[in-house]
C-alpha cells in the first residue's frame, strides 16, 4: 500500500482547486469595500480536527468556534469611488482572519485573527485614520467565544462592542465522562400540547 | 404523547448537557470603542448560555435571549429560553418572558408556537420591542378556526426610567402566519404572512396611522409574477430599514424571473392611490433575441421602453446607494467572470466605473458552452436544464450525466417556469456535475423534477411516475438532439437527489449508472416529515412505504439494464448513521 495519497491529473487539479471568488464587505456608508480571499477548499487537516456535536450545532472544541472554519490569507479596502486600493498586512502571527464586522457610522471595522499554531482567536479592530486604513488589537483577557456565531456586535450607537467570552475563572477542560448511573428520563411538561416531533438533524429540519 | 425521533446530533444525557453547558456558556464583555476599555457586563457575571444578542437602537440596553431549559428531543434553537433586557453599565435586568420548550409545534409548515415569538426591537424606537403570537395557538392554518385573526404582532415599551415594561399593545392582527415585518425609517412598515397549504403569500403596508394595505396575495411558486421585495439598506443606529424615497413609495428588486430566463429588476412601487403604480427603474439587460425566443414585452423593460441594446450578460442589483441614483451591480456572461461596477439609474449614458476586476478562475473551463434547453414531459409540464457541451465539440454523441434535485410544486404551470439563466458564468466548484463537460461528456445539470399535486392532491402522491416522466423526457430530448449515447447515460444527486437517483436506477432502464451522494432511501426513518411533506408517516403511511427506495431494491436488478450505483457517504453523514444507506448500499452490491 502506498504511505500517501493518489494524485489527480494536473487538470482535475486545476479544475478543482481554482481560487475561490474573494468575499466582498461593504462599509456602513457604502463608501470601501473590503475584499478578502479565503483558500480554495479546506485542508485534510482541518476536515481532520474533532468534532463536537451537541444539540444540533457542530463545532471545535478547542477553539470555540463552528467546525472546519477557514480563514481569509488577505485583506484589501478599495475606495469604491475612485478604486483606490489599500493592502492591509494581517498581523504577523495571523494565520487568517474572519468575522469582519462594520461599526454603524464609522469608517471602522473589527475582525478576528486566527493565531498560528495556538488555539486562539485575537480581536483587531482597523480604522481610517488621516486616510490610511491602519489595525490595532483589541487586548482580551478571555477567549472569545464563536460557537454561537459572531462573538461580537456593535451596539446601536457604536459606542460600544459587544463580546461573547469564555467566562474567566473557567475550567481548562470540559467535564470528564461519567460512568452512566441509570436511564436517561425526560417527561412531557404538564399541559403540554399533543403534538408530533419534527426529525431533526443537526440545527435544520431533515431536508435528506 | 409526543412522538419524536431521537438522532445523534440531539443531546442525550445529563454528561451532553454538562458539555453544553461548558462550550455554550458565556459572559458579555463591553469594550469602549474609542478607548477599548474593557468591561465586565454584570448581567453576565459567572456566565450564562446566550442563544442570542441584540443591541436596541439606543445602544443602551441589549436583549439577551438564554437558554435555560434542555431538551433531548429538539436542537438548541428550540430549547425553553429566558428572554431579558440588560441595561448597561449597570446590574438592570428586565423580564420579557421565560418560555418552556418548543416541542409541541404541530407537523404543517404553518403550525407555530403558541407562545411568544420572533422578539426583536422596534428599529425606530429607543428601546421598544416587539413580538409575535398566535391567535389560534398555533394551529395548522388548514385547521378549522373561528374567528379572522390567526396570529398577531404586539409592541410592549420599556419605561427606561423606571426599568418597567408596558403592557403588550397589539401592532397588527393577521389573518395568515406572520413571515417578516421590515420597517421604514419614517415608521412605516410592511408585514409578510404566508398559508403553506396552497403555497400563498401576502405582503402589506403598515401606515403609522394603523391603516394596514395590502399590495398582494399571490402564490410564491409563481416566479414569472413576481413582484420583488421591498429594498432595504443599512439606517440610522446601524438597522436595515425599507427604502423610501417619498412617503408614499418604496424600491421593489428581484429576480425578474421570464422566459428567458432571470432578468433580475429594481421597480419604484407608489402607493400614494388606492391602485399602486410599479416604474421599472432598472433591469438586467436583455439576452440578444433567438429563434423561438418570446417577444420581450414592453411594460416589463425600463421606462416602458423596448430595449435597444441587447447582450448574453446576467446582471444583478447589488446595492443602491444613498443619493438614490447611483447603483452596484454585478455583471457576468458565460465565459466572463462576475465583477462589480457602478452606474447611475438616471442616466444611462454616464460611463460605468468598474469596481473589481477578478479573473477567470478556471480557464481549463473555456470553451465548455452552456445552453438553457426547453422541452415537456409527457403530460404537457414544460421542463428546463442546462446543457454543457465539451469544447471543440464535434457533434458525436457522448456519455452523458444527468444531475439533477426534485422539487414540490401545487401548481404545474409554475413548475414549468424557467428558473435562472443561461447567461450566467460557467463555473464549477468542487460538487458540481460540469468537470465531466472538461472531460468530453455532455451535462445536464439541474435538469426540472417537479413533483406536482394540483388542487386536494399532494405532489408525492405520484412522486415515483414524476419523477420517472421527468427523467424519461431529459433522455429523450438530449437522444433525439444527438448529443448523448442512450447507452452511456449516468443519473445523480445530492441528498433528495440521491434519493431520485436510486428510484431512477430501481424504475427505468434509462442509466448505465448512477451516482447517489448523501441520500437517504428509507423514509420509514423519516416519520415526522419530509422534504415538503408535511403529513407524518400515520396520515400518510402508504407515501413514505412506496417512496422509500429501499421498498423497490428487488425491481432495481429486474430491469433491462441494471445501472451501477456509486453510493457515497462522508463519515460524518448522518444518513450514513442512521443505517438506511448502508443496508441500501448492501442491498443493491447484491443486486449487482
Amino acid at each position: 500500500m502506498s504511505a500517501s495519497y493518489k494524485e489527480p491529473s494536473n487538470l482535475l487539479k486545476r479544475l478543482f482547486l481554482p481560487p475561490k471568488d474573494p468575499s466582498l464587505t461593504l462599509s456602513s456608508d457604502y463608501e470601501f469595500l473590503v475584499i478578502t480571499q479565503e483558500p480554495p477548499l479546506p485542508s485534510i487537516e482541518l476536515l481532520a480536527k474533532p468534532e463536537e456535536k451537541l444539540a444540533g450545532i457542530r463545532f471545535d472544541p478547542a477553539l470555540f468556534t463552528p467546525s472546519r472554519l477557514d480563514y481569509a490569507e488577505s485583506l484589501v479596502l478599495q475606495h469604491m469611488a475612485t478604486g483606490e486600493q489599500q493592502s492591509i498586512e494581517l498581523p504577523a502571527n495571523s494565520e487568517g482572519i474572519r468575522y469582519i464586522r462594520f461599526h454603524p457610522s464609522k469608517p471602522y471595522f473589527v475582525f478576528s485573527s486566527k493565531v498560528k499554531d495556538e488555539l486562539l482567536l485575537e480581536l483587531y479592530k482597523c480604522e481610517l485614520l488621516d486616510g490610511k486604513w491602519s489595525i490595532e488589537q483589541i487586548p482580551l483577557k478571555q477567549r472569545m467565544n464563536f460557537v454561537s456565531g459572531c462573538a461580537y456586535q456593535f451596539t446601536g450607537d457604536g459606542h460600544n462592542l459587544l463580546i461573547k467570552c469564555i467566562p474567566a475563572e473557567w475550567p481548562e477542560k470540559p467535564p470528564a465522562e461519567p460512568v452512566s448511573t441509570g436511564p436517561s428520563i425526560q417527561a412531557v411538561v404538564k399541559d403540554a400540547r399533543k403534538a408530533p416531533g419534527r426529525t431533526y438533524q443537526g440545527e435544520s429540519y431533515v431536508y435528506i | 404523547m409526543i412522538y419524536h425521533i431521537f438522532l445523534s446530533d440531539l443531546l442525550k444525557n445529563e454528561y451532553d448537557e454538562a458539555k453544553l453547558k461548558y462550550f455554550l456558556t458565556t459572559e458579555l464583555l463591553c469594550v469602549d470603542t474609542k478607548s477599548l476599555d474593557v468591561k465586565l457586563v454584570e448581567q453576565s457575571k459567572g456566565g450564562c448560555l446566550i442563544r442570542s444578542l441584540t443591541s436596541s437602537p439606543s445602544g443602551e440596553f441589549v436583549m439577551a435571549q438564554i437558554a435555560t431549559k434542555f431538551s433531548y428531543a429538539v436542537p438548541i434553537s428550540k430549547f425553553g429560553k429566558d428572554v431579558q433586557l440588560w441595561k448597561l453599565g449597570s446590574n438592570d435586568v428586565v423580564e420579557v418572558a421565560s418560555l418552556p420548550v418548543d416541542d409541541e409545534v404541530p407537523l404543517a409548515y404553518d403550525a407555530c408556537s403558541r407562545h411568544q415569538r420572533s422578539f426583536f426591537f422596534h428599529p425606530c424606537e429607543d428601546h421598544t420591542i416587539i413580538f409575535a403570537l398566535a391567535t389560534d395557538g398555533g394551529a395548522s392554518l388548514a385547521d378549522e378556526f373561528e374567528g379572522d385573526e390567526r396570529d398577531a404582532l404586539y409592541t410592549q415599551k420599556l419605561d427606561a426610567s423606571n426599568l418597567t415594561l408596558g403592557e403588550p399593545v397589539k401592532f397588527v392582527g393577521l389573518e395568515w402566519r406572520y413571515a417578516g415585518l421590515d420597517f421604514c425609517e419614517s415608521g412605516l412598515a410592511i408585514v409578510d404572512e404566508y398559508r403553506w397549504n396552497d403555497r400563498m403569500e401576502r405582503k402589506s403596508i403598515l401606515e403609522t396611522n394603523g391603516k394596514k394595505i395590502m399590495l398582494w396575495e399571490r402564490s410564491w411558486e409563481d416566479r414569472y409574477t413576481a413582484p420583488g421585495e421591498p429594498m432595504t439598506r443599512r439606517g440610522a443606529r446601524g438597522r436595515y430599514f425599507i427604502v423610501q424615497p417619498t412617503p408614499t413609495s418604496i424600491y421593489l428588486q428581484g429576480p425578474g424571473a421570464s422566459s428567458l430566463g432571470d432578468r433580475p429588476f429594481l421597480d419604484l412601487l407608489d402607493f400614494s392611490e388606492e391602485e399602486t403604480k410599479t416604474t421599472r427603474l432598472w433591469r438586467c439587460t436583455a439576452p440578444v433575441a433567438q429563434i423561438g425566443d418570446e417577444e420581450l414585452d414592453a411594460s416589463k423593460e425600463v421606462g416602458g421602453v423596448l430595449p435597444t441594446k441587447r447582450e448574453d450578460v446576467y446582471e444583478s442589483l447589488v446595492i443602491l446607494l444613498f443619493d438614490n441614483d447611483s447603483i452596484m451591480i454585478s455583471r457576468e456572461g458565460k465565459t466572463t467572470p462576475r465583477n462589480y461596477y457602478l452606474a447611475s439609474l438616471s442616466d444611462s449614458s454616464k460611463a460605468e466605473v468598474q469596481v473589481t476586476h477578478f479573473e477567470h478562475p478556471q480557464p481549463d473551463l473555456l470553451g465548455i458552452t452552456k445552453e438553457l434547453v426547453k422541452y415537456k414531459r409527457d403530460d404537457g409540464v414544460e421542463l428546463t436544464a442546462n446543457l454543457y457541451l465539451p469544447s471543440n465539440y464535434d457533434g458525436s454523441p457522448r456519455p452523458t450525466l444527468f444531475w439533477a434535485y426534485p422539487r414540490e410544486f401545487k401548481d404545474a404551470k409554475a413548475a414549468g417556469q424557467v428558473k435562472g439563466s443561461k447567461h450566467r458564468f460557467v463555473s464549477a466548484h468542487w460538487a458540481s456535475p460540469i468537470h465531466w463537460a472538461a472531460k468530453g461528456w455532455t451535462v445536464m445539470d439541474d435538469f426540472s423534477l417537479p413533483i406536482v399535486g394540483e388542487g386536494d392532491a399532494q405532489p408525492n402522491d405520484t412522486f415515483i411516475e414524476q419523477v420517472v416522466s421527468g427523467a424519461t423526457a431529459a433522455v429523450k430530448y438530449v437522444t433525439d438532439r444527438g448529443v448523448t449515447d442512450p447507452d452511456k447515460c449516468c443519473v445523480g444527486g445530492h441528498s433528495y437527489g440521491s434519493f431520485m437517483t436510486a428510484h431512477l436506477l430501481s424504475h427505468t432502464s434509462l442509466f448505465a449508472a448512477g451516482i447517489g451522494r448523501s441520500g437517504a432511501f428509507n423514509r420509514t426513518l423519516t416519520p415526522m416529515s419530509f422534504q415538503s411533506e408535511d403529513r407524518s408517516i400515520w396520515e400518510a403511511q402508504d407515501i413514505y412505504i412506496t417512496m422509500s427506495p429501499l421498498m423497490h431494491v428487488k425491481k432495481y436488478s429486474e430491469q433491462d439494464r441494471v445501472g451501477k450505483m456509486l453510493l457515497i457517504h462522508g463519515e460524518n453523514d448522518e444518513n450514513r448513521k442512521v443505517r438506511v444507506s448502508i443496508v441500501l448500499s448492501c442491498e443493491f452490491m447484491c443486486s449487482i
